[in-house]
C-alpha cells in the first residue's frame, strides 16, 4: 500500500484542491454527478497527512467549503454552539444571545445530552446555563434593535444577578453589523453585579469547521479576562482548552461519576510535588484572573488550547507544552516529561511512569498479539470524531506495533480546519517510527461519506485483517459483514467512551487501559460469528434461523 | 403572526421555532424531500428534528444548500439554491427514486437577503413536475406554531380538493406532535385506536405518515379534531374554505381518567356516540383494574405519591392535562405549574383547564413562559417535592438537589423509549403510573447516604 519514495515525492509537487481535480467549467451539480461516479469507480488515492498539509499549505478551512457542492454538509456545527458552550460553562454566567429565540432551542435542544454548557449537559456535568434570547424578530433582524440588547443586559443583570455576562450575536445581527460592542461599553457602568460583560463575535455564518470555530471562540477573549498577577505560586500548573467535564474533586469537593480528565492530571502533578492551579474556558471568573499566577501551562483540546497558550506565553510569560492526547506508554511519556522537565521533576516523573504502567503492561502486550498484521481504520463518518482524537488513538496503535493506519471520512477541510493539532502530531514519532499515517483521499466534498466495506474492499482487506474504529454506528453497519460478530470495531467518540474509572476524555494510563481493554474486546469478540447484533440486523439482513433439534 | 405571551423583552426557555415547526410538520409526508436553504449550523438541527417522524413513520430526506458568509456578503446564496436543486433532481434520476414533494425552507440568514424560494419552488416545479413549496419559516418568524401552521396551510393550498365526497364518521387529527408528550408518537397510535372503539375513521393526520394523495382528500373528514390547543390561524382559513370545521382545541387532552373521560366523551358527542364511549371505557377500567387490583406494587406507589407536591413545566395544554390527573386521578397536589404556550389562545386555554382544580380546592400557582430563572425561584420557594417535566431543565432542577422526571417535549431523539404503548387513555394510565414509579425512586432513595456509608471492604 505504501509508495515508493520518488512517487511520494512528485505526488508532493501536485494540487490536492478539490477544484482542480474536476473541471471547474462545469456546474456544481455536474460536478457532484462526476463525484458520484469517481466513487463507483474507487477513484482513491492514499496520501500521508503530511501531503495533505504540505499541498494544501495555503489554503484555509472555509475556502474548502466554497468549493463544496451543494447537497453535503451534514454533522456540522455552528459558532454559536460553541459561543454558547464555551461561555456558558463559565460559573455564575449568563449568556445574552442577540438574535432569534431559535438559535438557543437549537442548542439547548441539541447539546443537553452530550455537548458543553449550553443549558447544561448530562454526560459532561455542566452546570445549567442561563442562556437568554433578545428574540428579535423580522423587523429587529432587520433593522436592528440595540435597545433591545441594552434593556436585556440591564434586567438580565438585576434579575439573574450573575457575575459575568457573554453576548453573542445569531446571523442576523451580526449580518446587519449591529453595535454590540457599543451597546455593551454603554451599559458596563450601569451593571449591578455582573463584574465583566464579553462580546463573543460568533454568528452562525462565521466559520464553517468546528477548527475554527474553536478557535474563534477563544482567540482574544480568555486572556483579556486574566490579570497581571501579583505572585506567581511555586509549581502551578495550569489545564488549558477544555470545556467538558471541567470539574475536579480535589477543589470542587464532589465526585463525578466518571473521574475528569483533571482528577487524573491533579493526581499526576501532586505526584510529583506540583499543583493543579486552574483550568480555562471554564472555570469562576476568579479562577481565570488569577490563572497567569501558575508557572506552566499544559494543553488538553489543542484547538481550544493552542490560542489561549500563545496569548498567555506572550502576556504573562507562561512557558507551555503542545502535547496532547497522552495514551500509549510513549505519549505519556512526552506529555508528562514536558512539564517534567520545566520543573526539573525528570526522575521523579519517570518513576511514577514506571510504577503506574506495571498495570498496563501484560493488557498492552495481549492487545498487541492481537492487533498484529491487521489494518487500522479509523472512520470518522461524523463530526462526533475529531481528526485530533483519532490522532491520538493512532498514535498509540502505531507505538503498539500496527504498521498500516487509514483514515478516511475525514474531510482535509476538517484537518486543514484543525491545522495546528495535525501539526503537533506530524512532529512525533512512536515506536522509532515518525508518525505520518496514511490518508484515503479523493476530492469529494465533505459528507459524501464511504462505507468502511468501500475502503476495505479497495484495499484488499479480509475481514480479519481489520481493527475499525468508528465515531457513530453509521448506516453502513449491516449484517451479515459489517458487524461486531465479525470485524472487530473499537468506538472512538468521545461522548461514548466511558469507562469505570477511566477518566472522561479517556486518555492518560487509565484512559490506556480503557482503550486496550476495549481493543481486546473488540478483537475476541469477533469469534462470536454469526450472532449477529440487533443494530446490524435492523440495518442489514435479518435472517429468523430454523429452530434446532 | 405567533409572538405568544412574554412576561420579558427577552426569553429564557424551551421555544421551539417556526423552522421546527416547518421541518416537523413537512417530515410527516410520505416521500418529501426538503432543500435546506441556510448555513450548516441551522441544517444540523433541521435534520435532528425530521427524525422525530422517522420510527414508525417517514424518514425524509433533507439536503443543504450550505450557506456561507462569502455568499451572504457576496449575495451568491441564490446560486447555492439553484445548485442544490439542481443537485436534487441529478440525485433523483440517478436513484430512480422521485420525491413526493419537494419543499425548500430557509433559515434567518437567507430570510434576510430576501431569496426568493418562493420563484425557485415554482421553477423546480415547472421543470421537473415535482410538486414543490416553500416555506419562509425562518427562526425569527417566533414559535414553531408559525412553522406548523404556514406547513399545513401549504400543503391544504397545494393539494387539497373541495370536491371529495363527505365520508361519515370521519375525522382529520391535527398536529400530534403538538400534546408535546415524549411520548407523542406512540400516543398519537393511542389516540387513534380511542377514536376506531367509537368507530370514527382517521382521514388524514396533519401532519404524519401522509400522502399527498390522503392530503387532496382532506375535505373528506367531518370534523378536524386538534391535539393541540394552539392557534391556528392560517390553517383555520384554509379549512375553512375546505368546509371541515374543526373542534377540540378547548378539550384537556386525554392523559389519565378524568382528562379520557371528558376528551372521549366530547368527541362521542360530536358523531352521536355516547353510549360506544361509555362502553369503551368500561372495557378499559377492567384491563387497568386487572393490572392493580390487589397488586402491592401499585399500592405502595399510591401510598408514595399521595399528596405529594409536584410543579410541571412543559406545552401549555399537555402540562394542565397532566396536572388535572395528578390531582384527580392519583391525588397529588401540583402547586406550581409552568405553561409554555406560543399563542394567547393556547395559555387561556390551558388556564380554562385548570380552573377546576382551584375551584376544587388546589392552592396553585400558574406561571406562563417563565424565565428558567423565575421557575428556578418559584420551584424552590414553594418547597416542591419534584418536577415533572423535558430533559431540557432537567439539569437546572437535578443542580437544585430537586428531583426531575422527563415526560414533556415533542423531541423524539434521546428518549429511549421503544416500546409502543401510549400514554393516553385508561390504559395509558398504567404507562404514566411506570413513569411516575420512576420520579417515585427518585425522590425517596437515599442514594448520597448508600454511597457515604458503603461497606468498607468490598
Amino acid at each position: 500500500m505504501k509508495e515508493t519514495g520518488e512517487k511520494k515525492t512528485e505526488k508532493a509537487q501536485e494540487k490536492m484542491y478539490p477544484w482542480e481535480k474536476v473541471d471547474r467549467n462545469l456546474e456544481s451539480w455536474e460536478i457532484a454527478r462526476d463525484f458520484l461516479e469517481m466513487r463507483a469507480k474507487k477513484q482513491f488515492e492514499l496520501v500521508s497527512f503530511k501531503d495533505i498539509i504540505e499541498r494544501c499549505a495555503d489554503t484555509a478551512a472555509a475556502e474548502w467549503w466554497e468549493k463544496v457542492q451543494p447537497g453535503y454538509g451534514s454533522g456540522l456545527w455552528c459558532p454559536i454552539y460553541y459561543a454558547i458552550s464555551v461561555a456558558g460553562g463559565v460559573r455564575d454566567a449568563v449568556v445574552v444571545i442577540h438574535g432569534a429565540q431559535s438559535c438557543v432551542t437549537a442548542v439547548r435542544h441539541f447539546f443537553a445530552l452530550y455537548g458543553g454548557g449550553g443549558g447544561g449537559n448530562y454526560y459532561w456535568g455542566s452546570p445549567f446555563t442561563f442562556v437568554v434570547s433578545t428574540d428579535l424578530n423580522e423587523r429587529d433582524n432587520i433593522l436592528g434593535a440595540p435597545e433591545k440588547l441594552k434593556r436585556t443586559l440591564l434586567e438580565v443583570d438585576e434579575i439573574h444577578k450573575p457575575e459575568i455576562i457573554f453576548v453573542a450575536p445569531t446571523c442576523g445581527p451580526g449580518m446587519i453589523g449591529e453595535p454590540i460592542e457599543e451597546v455593551i461599553e454603554d451599559v458596563k457602568p450601569d451593571l449591578k453585579h455582573a463584574k465583566e460583560c464579553v462580546y463573543l463575535d460568533l454568528p452562525g455564518f462565521k466559520a464553517i469547521d468546528e477548527g475554527d470555530m474553536m478557535r474563534e471562540a477563544t482567540t482574544g477573549y480568555w486572556t483579556a479576562l486574566m490579570k497581571e498577577p501579583k505572585k506567581k505560586v511555586k509549581g502551578a500548573v495550569n489545564v488549558i482548552g477544555d470545556y467538558r467535564g471541567t470539574s475536579w474533586e480535589e477543589k470542587d469537593h464532589f465526585k463525578t461519576n466518571f473521574p475528569t480528565t483533571f482528577d487524573e492530571i491533579g493526581g499526576i502533578l501532586n505526584a510529583l510535588g506540583l499543583k493543579l492551579h486552574v483550568t480555562v474556558p471554564q472555570s469562576s471568573l476568579g479562577d481565570i484572573r488569577r490563572a497567569p499566577e501558575a508557572e506552566f501551562n499544559i494543553v488538553n483540546c489543542p484547538m481550544l488550547a493552542y490560542p489561549i497558550c500563545e496569548e498567555m506565553e506572550e502576556k504573562f510569560g507562561i512557558p507551555w507544552s503542545p502535547h496532547v492526547y497522552p495514551l500509549g506508554k510513549e505519549g505519556i511519556t512526552n506529555y508528562i516529561m514536558a512539564f517534567a522537565k520545566h520543573f526539573r521533576k525528570e526522575k521523579e516523573a519517570q518513576a511514577l511512569i514506571d510504577e503506574k504502567w506495571k498495570e498496563i503492561e501484560p493488557l498492552w502486550e495481549k492487545a498487541k498479539k492481537l492487533i498484529k498484521g491487521k489494518t487500522i481504520l479509523m472512520d470518522s463518518a461524523i463530526s462526533m470524531t475529531s481528526v485530533n482524537r483519532q490522532l491520538g488513538y493512532a498514535r498509540m496503535l502505531q507505538e503498539m506495533g500496527a504498521k498500516d493506519i487509514v483514515f478516511f471520512n475525514i474531510m482535509p477541510s476538517e484537518i486543514l480546519g484543525r491545522r495546528e493539532g495535525v501539526e503537533y502530531y506530524l512532529t512525533t514519532s512512536a515506536a522509532g517510527e515518525p508518525f505520518n499515517p496514511q490518508f484515503l483521499w479523493w476530492p469529494a466534498p465533505h459528507a459524501i461519506k464511504l462505507s468502511p466495506i468501500e475502503v476495505a474492499d479497495f484495499l484488499g482487506l479480509k475481514d480479519d485483517e481489520i481493527l475499525h474504529l468508528y465515531g457513530d454506528l453509521g448506516w453502513y453497519t449491516k449484517a451479515p459483514r459489517w458487524d461486531s460478530s465479525n470485524i472487530a470495531q473499537v468506538q472512538s467518540s468521545i461522548h461514548f467512551r466511558r469507562r469505570r474509572n477511566v477518566c472522561q476524555r479517556s486518555i492518560f494510563f487509565s484512559g490506556t487501559r480503557g482503550l486496550l481493554v476495549d481493543i481486546i474486546n473488540a478483537v475476541e469478540g469477533t469469534k462470536r460469528k454469526g450472532n449477529w447484533s440487533l443494530y446490524s440486523r435492523i440495518l442489514g439482513k435479518w435472517p429468523v434461523p430454523a429452530p434446532t433439534g | 403572526m405567533a409572538q405568544g405571551i412574554k412576561p420579558h423583552l427577552w426569553t429564557d426557555q424551551y421555544q421551539p421555532s417556526a423552522m421546527f415547526g416547518s421541518v416537523l410538520a413537512l417530515s410527516g409526508v410520505d416521500g418529501v424531500e426538503l432543500a435546506y436553504h441556510g448555513p450548516a449550523g441551522c441544517y444540523t438541527i433541521a435534520g435532528h428534528i425530521r427524525t422525530d417522524q422517522a420510527p414508525m413513520g417517514t424518514y425524509s430526506a433533507m439536503r443543504p444548500s450550505g450557506i456561507t458568509e462569502d455568499n451572504l456578503v457576496m449575495g451568491t446564496s441564490m446560486d447555492k439554491l439553484r445548485q442544490l436543486l439542481k443537485f436534487i433532481k441529478l440525485e433523483s434520476e440517478h436513484t430512480g427514486r422521485t420525491p413526493s414533494l419537494v419543499a425548500i425552507v430557509n433559515a434567518d440568514a437567507t430570510a434576510i437577503t430576501g431569496d426568493d424560494i418562493a420563484g425557485m419552488a415554482r421553477q423546480f416545479e415547472k421543470e421537473t413536475g415535482v410538486p414543490s413549496i416553500a416555506l419562509d419559516t425562518p427562526g425569527f418568524k417566533g414559535w414553531d406554531v408559525y412553522g406548523y401552521d404556514l406547513a399545513h396551510k401549504t400543503l391544504l393550498a397545494k393539494f387539497a380538493k373541495t370536491d371529495v365526497p363527505k365520508k361519515p364518521n370521519s375525522v382529520n387529527l391535527i398536529a400530534p406532535y403538538l400534546m408535546a408528550s415524549q411520548n407523542w408518537l406512540f400516543d398519537l397510535e393511542g389516540i387513534k385506536q380511542l377514536l376506531a372503539e367509537l368507530g370514527i375513521e382517521v382521514n388524514c393526520v396533519l401532519a404524519r405518515n401522509i400522502t399527498t394523495k390522503e392530503i387532496e382528500n382532506f375535505a373528506a373528514a367531518e370534523y378536524n379534531l386538534f391535539l393541540t390547543s394552539e392557534d391556528f390561524p392560517m390553517f383555520n382559513k384554509e379549512t375553512e374554505k375546505l368546509g371541515v370545521p374543526s373542534f377540540g382545541a378547548d378539550l384537556p387532552l386525554s392523559y389519565g381518567l378524568v382528562n379520557t373521560e371528558e376528551w372521549l366523551y366530547a368527541v362521542a358527542k360530536k358523531f352521536g356516540k355516547l353510549d360506544e364511549a361509555r362502553k369503551s371505557l368500561e372495557k378499559a377500567s377492567e384491563r387497568v383494574r386487572k393490572v392493580l387490583r390487589f397488586n402491592y406494587s401499585y399500592t405502595w406507589q399510591a401510598n408514595l405519591m399521595m399528596q405529594k407536591r409536584p410543579a410541571l413545566i412543559g406545552r401549555a395544554q399537555f402540562v394542565a392535562s397532566l396536572a388535572r390527573s395528578l390531582y384527580y386521578d392519583m391525588d397529588m397536589f401540583p402547586e406550581l405549574v409552568a405553561l409554555q404556550a406560543g399563542t394567547q389562545e393556547a395559555a387561556d386555554r390551558a388556564k380554562k383547564l385548570l380552573e377546576p382544580l382551584i375551584r376544587d380546592g388546589l392552592t396553585l400557582e400558574i406561571m406562563v413562559n417563565p424565565a428558567y430563572i423565575e421557575f428556578a425561584r418559584a420551584v424552590k420557594r414553594a418547597n416542591i417535592d419534584f418536577v415533572l417535566g423535558s430533559r431540557i431543565e432537567k439539569t437546572l432542577i437535578e443542580g437544585m438537589r430537586i428531583p426531575h422526571h422527563t415526560i414533556s417535549s415533542s423531541y423524539y431523539f434521546n428518549t429511549f423509549r421503544y416500546v409502543p404503548v401510549p400514554y393516553v387513555g385508561y390504559d395509558g394510565i398504567l404507562y404514566l403510573l411506570q413513569e411516575l414509579g420512576l420520579a417515585m425512586e427518585d425522590m425517596f432513595h437515599e442514594k448520597e447516604s448508600w454511597q457515604g456509608k458503603v461497606f468498607k471492604n468490598i
